[in-house]
């Protein structure tokens, strides 16, 4: 079983929904992201096309930052999903240098607030309870693993069941994202991967992302 | 500070950040003296100087210092022996470990049991390899990075080791110089050796790093004539080349080295290794994401 | 280890003593999609898409959606009555707020409606424009109160400058509805012009976005005519730059070579469903029928005159010249098709830039996708298929040419006979055949007496049957000029000229706005100054600080958020934002995810304390009574606030008494007993609550009802014909003069008025477009909304063509300040593009907040709307829609001007 992820570009209109529905569903603290909405352009003018792509961690099947942390912080499951265990992690942010796309983060200051200044919202007390983060450690995308492994144990299927599914593919309004097992040759995402030629983000790094891009 | 707007974000080429801006500039620093101290210990060593081996594992510490502090949970470094199968890093902590530690046994036994040659030489050895490997591994963990080209490169390490035994017997020069005549000029021929193969290499790196990929060819550009051209031409250029070939250029033909002189020369070599450190990692560019530009 | 908890990621083991999904609507933009909020432990901590219904994205939602969440929570929100101590009012002036009770706050307002209501009810001025998601609470709570009151008086802000009063006066016209939209379904070739249909925001951008995507997947070609290449651009198959304010031509230049170089167009939908067989004299207005005065055709098989409604004719003629009565006349369909050969694609080059090969080639290519002729059976219905639509919106229509330029749009989806038809071009639902239970909710345009398409429900613009020109007595002005939708005044620099002329009839003494931002919403933040500044009593209901309030407001009412409020619906009505084509009808309502906190109230319960305080609670009672049954009852009509107004022509037998006049009931009370009466007993707040809205399936002939109802649509306006004299002699008497020539029954093109003012010094164009992560002037205030916005190169910045930029010395990054030729200014930081035109600046969205009580948004982008200016000069004479484009100079400065005075941050 190996999870990942086909994003289709032209169904895209770059509304930032993943970005923060990743950020409401982890609790994320200000100027942290998990993933991300790059824009730009291709083309002179008058023939120009805009470019968006929503990127985050891409799960990399060799992944290089597993391999440079000293600590063993960062982990790669069964699953293919990379993640670090807080408890771990030194900060010493060779993974974060190592990684091609520059999908990783650091939460440094644990004292950020929203409102800067006013203190926190009910919202940032609640997710101190709900989903605390660890200030000095480097964080990523998780393909939100708690839900999946929350569904897989109710008997759902991830990429299918909306609640075992990575908040950012079922917040998409126009259904741009696809989730699915790669190892799987029946699966949806294999299907669509293949039909539609789904391709991987500068795979001359030689990382074997797990997040196809579809034109 | 790195000057990218917030929306470029590997949509052009991005600066890495992690580790120069902020704490980032600790683990340069880092670099900078394991590779000194690494180069001071082997000078140290065959020059017969105590008073260098203990500096350099003075600088050893230093050094540990300052890793630390680039470290956001450095309490936790106990932790990073874990990984020395893959990690370059955890590789380090283990090669400043044995270094300190094996230098540290010799130095106690050189001072206070100076009859234990066969002792003090093993350990002599063992620290020697170990201070090769802890000045070298640092280029080895940039260098892995082949995402960054400019870093990407099999010549770093052996810049940064170059870099680091040129800086180390630059103080060795300082600490002999009231000391044996003839030592010294044998030192200050080895650093003339080191001086213009520091240079080569210097120009090599960077000529050649331009033909690896168009990435790397910006990096070399934000260095030689962008933004990073006052710290490259200045800092590594000016204090850590052309200073220092000068003056022992000068000397060679003089004869006798005035103290200002070689003090000076001391000083530009030792800010001219720190800046290459910085220069290196601030030229360290990501492709961008996208696939225009 | 962490116990995982299904739907939701949470780590270690939290005590977790309440995890609730509640159905209810957003409140982030106009849009009011379905969606589930879920609330952990009494916090709302997530909002998730409804995947289960039409009305949205399906599972889906947008950022602003999202970031309801921190809007509800901050800080900064309005908790308490309060009062202005500081009595200076102004841009910059810090209120020094004092809070007192509710009772304090209604009762002082209550002495003063009492006041005015007794002397002339039309000096109280009320509404402003829908803000977070209050919307819905637009006719039910401030238009029955105002109606009720008696008060003519309703600034709606913006006038046009949010979507258009060219677009709301033509969409009306054509579609019977709000605004128009491809049949993403089944389209296969649109044409945008200052349209983000599916990408930006906007009152229905939820099912587009899902619409819109599906329809790009399969293939649909989508071209762009927009300045820039961002929302709407960016989606494009073809991105085509124009300047701004041209649009029309190039849409009268198509309908040039479709009609008379390529001579191919749907017969049978002018013949039967347009007033192009309808016969002008010499004059310009229909020859009529002496006895009926209906409108005469010339019946091509018996070659005689006949009325158009007449059984008899055989077969209705669009072109020739024939003589009834002695009248030499022609059917409109004739000067039209003549009037067009004024517009060719290299007149249209010029005048736009775009391409003149480029305009044949669409124009060719679009008349070949539209298939005249192609049918298509739906559900068992045999229908006409026209898979094109050619759409226009804010951007298209914001100038002063905008009802010509919008009529032009329309023309081209006539001549194709791409109106409401599977495929075409569609206005929202004008068209609900009632609940399959209740039969009630139902809606049906129907014909006015010379034919023409009416709505049949509420209409800001109610063109048939044709109001007459008054000299105006409201301060909208807007009885001048019936064709006019939303008027820029009071708020312009020359409403006191014409109020002067007329003698000043009264003076307004009491505002009282909700939802909105009137000082940086709308144009010319001076000029609204100096208006708001001279009420005597301004009150705001308002969940957050804005410049409005600080400015101005002597008391700021705490309003209830959407996460904690009810409202019945989403929606002013289905013609507003419901969703489009055979997707199915759906009422979803809103409910509190939370209980209101410290002093907060639903907004229409403290307008019904306040009306209890002045004796008019049992009015208002009965007026809901009347406003239920007529949208769902034969007390009237049409559902037609407009004549509701009046209330006079209402059989008080047919009204069904929902609520007794000596009833005092709450917002949910009212939501419960008007649910059961349009949808059953089944369907009780409680059910509703539950299922989050009341469902059934589209038919067909909703979807598509244009050959379904005997209407018409005018190509010739011969309405503006009859009004124009009437009009010039009103004005005559207010002194107020307006571009009479745009008053001309054949939709033309007129240069806008940016265009005339482009000198050598002030050589760029500079106009501002809708940015998909904001809506309205609040969330820049919302932290997540303003981090991504700091993220994406377009937003908080200024664009321009990179080519120009390097050519006027600027580079990315530079503070630079846009100055128009009347001396406003306004700064902003510097981004350049290769995908905009040369000759324009642009600027995303409505930033730049000044507000102390707004932290965040405090500095943020720019705002646009200081350039314009806001009166006739600068306005359609026709619809009145603002003139939303300035032209400017460009140069870098060293701070941001704008900002001196404002107290807050140097910036």
């Amino acid at each position: 079983m190996r999870w990942g992820m086909a994003i289709e570009l032209k169904r895209c209109i770059g509304c930032y929904e993943c970005v923060l529905a990743c950020k409401a569903e982890h609790f994320l603290p200000p100027d942290i992201f998990w993933n991300r909405v790059l824009i730009g352009e291709s083309g002179k003018y008058p023939t120009v096309t805009k470019l968006i792509y929503n990127v985050r961690c891409n799960q990399c099947a060799d992944p290089p930052c597993v391999k440079v942390c000293p600590t063993g912080a960062t982990q790669q499951r069964e699953d293919g999903i990379v993640w670090v265990d807080e408890d771990k992690c030194v900060g010493c942010r060779y993974c974060m240098v190592a990684c091609p796309y520059q999908m990783r983060t650091i939460y440094e200051d644990g004292n950020a607030q929203y409102f800067p200044g006013q203190g926190l919202t009910e919202h940032e007390k609640a997710g101190r309870e709900l989903y605390p983060h660890q200030p000095g450690v480097v964080q990523k995308c998780i393909f939100c693993k708690e839900r999946i492994d929350a569904g897989l144990a109710a008997g759902l299927t991830p990429g299918v069941d909306r609640e075992a599914t990575p908040a950012c593919v079922i917040s998409c309004p126009t259904k741009a994202m696809h989730f699915g097992d790669l190892d799987d040759p029946y699966s949806e995402i294999n299907r669509i991967i293949k039909e539609k030629k789904g391709h991987q983000f500068h795979p001359e790094y030689g990382t074997d992302p797990s997040i196809y891009y579809i034109d | 500070m790195i000057q990218t707007k917030p929306y470029d974000f590997m949509v052009k080429y991005t600066q890495q950040k992690e580790w120069i801006e902020g704490r980032g500039n600790f683990i340069a620093f880092a670099f900078f003296l394991g590779g000194i101290s690494g180069g001071l210990y082997l000078a140290a060593s065959y020059f017969d100087s105590l008073l260098g081996q203990f500096v350099a594992w003075l600088l050893a510490l230093l050094m540990g210092v300052s890793y630390m502090i680039h470290l956001s949970k450095p309490f936790r470094f106990w932790r990073m022996f874990m990984k020395p199968g893959t990690s370059w890093i955890a590789r380090g902590f283990i090669f400043i470990m044995l270094f300190i530690g094996f230098t540290f046994i010799q130095l106690i036994l050189s001072q206070w049991v100076s009859g234990a040659t066969a002792a003090i030489t093993t350990f002599t050895v063992l620290a020697g390899i170990f201070a090769f490997a802890q000045s070298i591994y640092t280029g080895f963990a940039v260098s892995y990075v082949s995402a960054i080209k400019i870093w990407n490169s099999a010549i770093l390490p052996i810049l940064f080791v170059v870099c680091g035994i040129t800086g180390g017997l630059a103080i060795l020069l300082a600490i002999m110089m009231s000391g044996d005549h003839a030592q010294l000029v044998a030192l200050e021929n080895v650093i003339r050796v080191m001086l213009i193969a520091f240079a080569i290499i210097v120009g090599v790196y960077l000529w050649n790093t331009t033909y690896s990929s168009i990435t790397a060819k910006d990096s070399v550009v934000r260095l030689i004539r962008g933004s990073l051209a006052p710290l490259f031409w200045i800092g590594v250029f000016f204090f850590g080349i052309l200073i220092p070939i000068v003056i022992s250029v000068s000397t060679y033909f003089a004869g006798e080295a005035a103290t200002g002189l070689l003090i000076t020369a001391v000083i530009s070599e030792i800010i001219g290794g720190l800046a290459l450190r910085f220069a290196v990692l601030k030229a360290g560019v990501y492709s961008p994401l996208l696939p225009a530009e | 280890m962490t116990t995982p908890v299904l739907g939701m990621s949470v780590k270690g083991n939290p005590e977790i003593w309440d995890d609730t999904w509640v159905k209810t609507t957003c409140g982030g933009c106009y849009g009011q999609c379905t969606i589930r909020a879920h609330r952990v432990n009494g916090v709302i901590v997530k909002i998730n898409g409804e995947p289960d219904d039409d009305f949205g994205p399906r599972g889906g939602i947008c950022a602003k959606g999202e970031a309801m969440i921190q809007a509800l929570y901050d800080p900064n929100r309005i908790n308490y009555p309060m009062r202005r101590t500081n009595p200076k009012k102004g841009l910059f002036e810090d209120p020094k707020w004092e809070r007192i009770s509710w009772d304090e706050a209604l009762d002082s307002i209550a002495e003063r409606l009492k006041k005015i209501r007794a002397e002339n009810p039309n000096k109280l001025l009320h509404g402003g424009t829908p803000g977070p998601g209050s919307g819905p609470d637009l006719p039910l709570g401030f238009g029955v109160f105002g109606a009720v009151f008696g008060t003519k008086n309703w600034y709606i802000g913006g006038a046009g400058l949010h979507c258009g009063s060219g677009s709301h006066m033509g969409a009306g016209l054509y579609h019977a509805s709000w605004s128009i939209v491809p049949d993403f379904k089944l389209c296969n070739y649109a044409i945008q012009m200052g349209s983000n249909k599916g990408t930006g925001s906007g009152h229905s951008m939820g099912f587009n976005m899902r619409l819109a995507a599906d329809a790009r997947s399969r293939g649909m070609k989508n071209v762009v005519f927009d300045p820039i290449c961002n929302f709407g651009g960016g989606k494009a198959t073809e991105w085509i730059p124009i300047l701004p304010g041209t649009d029309g031509i190039v849409a009268l230049t198509m309908v040039n070579i479709i009609l008379n170089e390529l001579g191919v167009y749907d017969v049978e939908f002018l013949k039967m469903k347009t007033n192009g067989p309808y016969l002008v004299g010499p004059d310009g207005k229909y020859v009529r029928d002496k006895e009926t005065d209906k409108p005469l055709v010339w019946d091509a098989k018996d070659s005689k005159a006949k009325t158009f409604n007449d059984p008899t004719v055989g077969d209705f003629a669009l072109l020739g010249e024939y003589e009834v009565n002695g009248v030499k006349c022609r059917p409109s369909f004739q000067l039209v098709k003549d009037h067009m050969k004024l517009y060719t694609p290299e007149a249209a080059e010029k005048e736009s830039t775009v391409p003149a090969a480029t305009i044949r080639r669409i124009a060719n290519e679009w008349v070949d996708a539209a298939m005249i002729g192609a049918t298509i059976e739906i559900e068992g219905e045999k229908l006409p298929l026209r898979p094109v639509a050619a759409i226009m919106f804010r951007g298209g229509q914001g100038h002063t040419n905008s009802a010509h330029s919008y009529t032009a749009m329309c023309l081209l989806n006539a001549i194709v006979g791409a109106m409401d038809v599977p495929g075409g071009t569609l206005g929202w639902p004008a068209y609900v055949g009632g609940h399959p239970d209740t039969g009630r909710f139902r809606v049906t345009p129907y014909p006015c007496k010379d034919g023409m398409l009416t709505a049949g429900q509420f209409m800001e613009h109610r063109p048939w049957p044709i109001e007459e020109s008054k000299v105006p007595n409201d301060f909208t002005l807007k009885e001048l000029v019936p064709t006019a939708s939303f008027s820029p005044h009071p708020v312009t620099s020359d409403f006191d000229k014409y109020w002067d002329k007329m003698g000043r009839p009264y003076e307004i003494e009491l505002a009282m706005i909700f939802g909105a931002n009137l000082v940086r919403s709308t144009q010319n933040r001076e000029i609204a100054e100096a208006f708001w500044k001279k009420i005597p009593m301004l009150v705001t209901f308002s969940i957050l600080p804005n410049e409005f309030t600080e400015g101005f407001a002597d008391i700021v009412l705490p309003d209830c958020h959407p996460l904690e409020a009810y409202c019945l619906f989403g929606t002013h009505g289905p013609f507003f934002n419901h969703p489009i084509g055979m997707e199915g009808w759906n009422f979803p309502i809103r409910q509190p995810v939370v209980q209101p906190a410290y002093e907060r109230r639903n907004k229409l319960e403290a307008l019904w304390d306040l009306a209890g305080r002045i004796g008019m609670r049992g009015e208002m009672n009965n007026y809901y009574n009347v406003y239920f049954t007529s949208f769902g009852g034969e007390a009237l009509i049409g559902g037609d606030l407009h004549s509701i107004r009046g209330l006079k022509d209402i059989d008080p037998k047919k009204v069904v008494q929902l609520i007794g006049p000596d009833e005092k009931i709450t917002y949910d009370e009212m939501m419960d007993r008007a649910l059961k009466f349009y949808f059953g007993d089944k369907n009780d707040l409680k059910y509703v609550s539950e299922h989050g809205s009341v469902k059934w399936p589209k038919k067909a002939k909703e979807a598509y009802w244009r050959w379904y109802v005997d209407v018409r649509v005018p190509i010739y306006m011969e309405h503006i014909a009859e009004l124009s004299d009437e009009i010039k002699e009103n004005a005559e008497k207010a002194g107020i003069e307006l571009d009479w020539e745009q008053f001309t029954p054949l939709i033309s093109y007129f240069p806008p008025q940016v265009g005339k003012e482009i000198t050598d010094e002030f050589d760029l164009y500079s106009f501002s477009y809708r940015d998909i992560l904001h809506n309205g002037t609040y969330t820049m205030e919302m932290p997540w909304l303003d981090e991504v916005s700091r993220l994406n190169p377009y937003t908080y910045n200024i664009t321009m063509n990179t080519g120009m930029a390097e050519k006027k010395g600027l580079k990315d990054g530079d503070l630079i300040c846009l100055e128009t030729p009347y001396g406003r200014k306004t700064t902003g930081t510097l981004k350049t593009m290769q995908g905009q035109h040369p000759q324009t600046v642009a600027i995303s969205a409505c930033s730049g907040a000044w507000a102390k009580g707004a932290p965040i948004a405090y500095g943020k982008g720019t705002n646009f709307n200081i350039l314009l200016e806001s009166d006739f000069k600068h306005a359609c004479p026709v619809s009145w829609s603002q003139e939303t484009a300035t032209t400017v100079k460009v140069y870098k400065i060293d701070h941001r001007i704008e900002y001196d005075g404002a107290g807050g941050d140097k910036l």
